[in-house]
């Protein structure tokens, strides 16, 4: 069900329940995107296959702390949007700023892993920090924003089967940021499963894929 | 590079208009395919060769032809040089900066140009001195005083009445060497190339829009005929699209208004 | 007198008059931009590429949707005579044409306060050099993940020798008797570039505006191929 369309190309003619990544015209739906088109339980739409990251309300992200203020911190979320988290949110009660310095808790240059909370069209978006929202690591990668988030979305096992088959430690945020945790090896072995993700665009055969690539290493088979 | 400033039109004054064009009216009175009134002053200016004022509602241009002698170009040996240059002037708007002819200016320039030029107006083969050394250059200069949109329209029939009431001394060959010749004469004229703009604003079509109907409008078509009724020039301007039947219905409206304002432009040329 | 552009139906380049030059485009051939295409049309070399969305310059700044901007440059070996590198007027106003084509297919409403550019650079310039630019920057757009309602194509009609002709080449353009690029979005039968120069009656205008329309479509089954191949599953390689 998940043919490859180009812009203006109609995915779906008919009543639709609801729609995403396509233009609605009448009873047809065209798609706004190069993308794969997937339609069925009422719904159509177009999994985008190239572009920015578009922060989604829930959305896990990493992002890296560009500038600190009494008030919030501005982070890069690899986006045309900042994000920004209050100063309260790092700490477990309500807090003074004139009494807490935020910088104590983070500087420019951090990486810190959220959850989106709230986006306004044209405005930076507010971010939750994770439970564990200091984020660190011994390597940084960023895949393309359009696949992280659709593996995001679409809870892809390919995440998880990447640290099991790699032993690295991994923290993949839908925003397209990948910090790893592992030595050199293990950096190298986690470099060629994102690899395999940036250079495929069917991901329905990405998981078997990545399979077969890191089992060239060696490592135990797994299924 | 960067697109050029549109007025803020409020939604009540948006309501207001587009109402106004259902009951095929305007804000100012017109009629869909009515131009505003236009007024046009030719020799304005005594120390150019040509020159002429127009004021097409609150949108003021002035154009000043001189004539110049240079060389050829050399894959045209043997033809005069028409070079059209345009500026809106800081004075036209609050919003139009100092500085070099920024991509409106060159664009307007360039249009007219092409009106002048493709409608072959001027027999440019008249305006030789010394075949492959010496021949006429005729400078066009528009400069936008006011603006109220429709530059286009305005900047076009500046240029056309001040290049056909233009009046040169010509360069006589005297023993040798160029002399100023003693009594003037004009341009060697053969035809008149109309301009005439249209908007689609909504899914109305109207003729010389005014800066707000062009804050409004998808996009322009300006459209230039000659006198035998041939096309010699079209421009679409505007960030928006225009269905394929607007413009053949525009290239139709466009040849009977274009008649029209030849009217008005030959009345002035004559009477200059 | 006047050169012969077109013996028994036969152009200068063999083509018939509603012959398409032979066209080709690659996707994604830029790795920093967002997206990016390289056309070749004829004897025409052009790269496209696409950044942004990103932070818009204060002065540009539109808080209803993303700012658009476009270069349309000419490299000084791109023509037979050495080409000045400074923006010449023409390429300005060919810059602003450009923009104005491809806009409207845009949906820019999704990027409020941003700023998209396109840089279009003509290596070797060919008749019909604004057209394959657009061509190329629509699909560059796309791969650029760009929201659009529609791809755009362009292509240029003329008439040589009192002959209606699609898709000027260098000498039909500079020597025929009219130019006119039009560009199109198909899906809603719109134009989004028209331009013309020369001398046409109405009924050679309406004629010249089909044929290109028809060689519109041509041209985007080749825009939908260039984005297949780079996006399709398969014997995949970066």
């Amino acid at each position: 069900m998940s043919k490859l369309v180009v812009p203006g190309e109609i995915v779906a003619k008919g009543n639709f329940r609801s729609w995403a990544n396509v233009l609605k015209k009448g009873e047809e739906y065209l798609s706004l995107f190069v993308g794969r088109a997937e339609i069925g339980g009422g719904r159509v739409r177009v999994i985008r296959l190239s572009g920015p990251y578009i922060p989604k309300v829930g959305d896990f992200v990493i992002g890296v702390v560009t500038d600190v203020q009494p008030l919030a911190a501005t982070l890069d979320i690899n986006s045309y949007v900042n994000g920004y988290i209050m100063a309260n949110a790092f700490f477990k009660r309500r807090i003074d700023p004139s009494k807490f310095d935020l910088s104590k808790k983070v500087n420019v240059g951090d990486l810190v892993a959220a959850k989106v909370q709230r986006i306004e069209r044209g405005k930076d978006v507010v971010l939750q920090p994770d439970q564990r929202w200091k984020v660190d690591g011994d390597a940084i990668f960023y895949i393309s924003p359009a696949k992280a988030h659709y593996l995001y979305t679409s809870r892809s096992r390919i995440p998880s089967k990447i640290k099991e088959l790699t032993g690295a430690e991994l923290r993949l945020g839908a925003n397209g940021i990948v910090v790893v945790k592992g030595d050199l090896k293990k950096i190298e072995t986690v470099k060629r499963a994102l690899d395999v993700i940036e250079s495929k665009y069917n991901l329905n055969g990405l998981y078997n894929e990545i399979i077969k690539v890191l089992n060239k290493d060696g490592k135990s088979t797994d299924n | 590079m960067m697109p050029s400033k549109k007025l803020l039109v409020s939604a009540v004054r948006k309501e207001q208009i587009l109402k106004l064009l259902a009951q095929g009216k305007r804000v100012d009175n017109r009629g869909l395919l009515d131009y505003r009134p236009l007024s046009i002053a030719p020799n304005v200016i005594e120390k150019a060769e040509g020159s002429a004022l127009v004021k097409l509602g609150d949108t003021h241009v002035i154009a000043g032809v001189k004539i110049g002698v240079g060389t050829p170009f050399p894959d045209t040996p043997n033809e005069g040089i028409l070079i059209v240059n345009a500026e809106i002037l800081p004075t036209a708007s609050e919003y139009q900066e100092p500085g070099p002819p920024d991509e409106d200016s060159i664009e307007l320039a360039r249009v007219v140009d092409r009106g002048i030029r493709e409608s072959k107006m001027i027999d440019f083969t008249k305006l030789v001195i010394e075949p492959g050394k010496h021949v006429y250059i005729v400078y066009v200069d528009i400069s936008v005083i006011g603006m109220d949109g429709n530059l286009f329209d305005a900047s076009s029939y500046a240029a056309v009445v001040a290049l056909l009431t233009t009046k040169y001394y010509p360069m006589v060959n005297e023993n040798g060497t160029l002399v100023k010749g003693s009594e003037k004469v004009p341009l060697p004229v053969q035809d008149l190339g109309v301009s005439t703009t249209f908007a689609k604003v909504d899914s109305y079509v109207i003729v010389d829009p005014t800066w707000e109907e062009e804050s409004m409008m998808e996009a322009r078509l300006t459209i230039v005929y000659d006198k035998s009724g041939n096309i010699c020039a079209v421009q679409k301007g505007g960030n928006g699209a225009l269905l394929v039947d607007d413009v053949l219905n525009i290239i139709d409206l466009a040849k009977s208004k274009s008649e029209e304002m030849r009217k008005v432009l030959e009345g002035v040329i004559s009477n200059a | 007198m006047e050169n012969q552009l077109i013996i028994n139906g036969k152009r200068t380049d063999g083509r018939g008059p509603t012959d398409l030059r032979p066209l080709k485009i690659d996707v994604g051939i830029i790795k920093n931009a967002a997206g990016s295409s390289y056309i070749e049309h004829g004897k025409n070399k052009i790269i496209v590429a696409i950044y942004g969305p990103k932070d818009s310059h204060r002065y540009a700044m539109n808080i209803e949707k993303a700012t658009l901007r476009c270069r349309y440059h000419m490299s000084p070996f791109s023509t037979e005579e050495r080409k000045n590198p400074q923006p010449s007027r023409r390429e300005i106003e060919i810059s602003k044409v450009i923009r104005d084509a491809l806009e409207p297919s845009l949906i820019l409403e999704n990027f409020p306060k941003t700023m998209i550019d396109i840089f279009v650079e003509v290596l070797q310039s060919d008749g019909g050099s604004r057209s394959a630019s657009i061509t190329a920057a629509s699909v560059a757009l796309a791969d650029a993940g760009i929201p659009m309602k529609d791809l755009v194509e362009a292509v240029a009609v003329g008439k040589v020798n009192g002959t209606l002709v699609v898709d000027l080449n260098d000498i039909e353009d500079k020597e025929g008797e009219s130019d006119m690029p039009v560009a199109f979005m198909l899906n809603e039968n719109k134009i989004t570039l028209l331009q013309m120069d020369g001398k046409m009656t109405v009924e050679e205008f309406k004629a010249g505006l089909m044929m290109a329309m028809e060689a519109a479509k041509k041209i985007k089954e080749i825009q939908k191929e260039a984005l297949a191949k780079k996006y399709s599953q398969g014997e995949n390689k970066k």
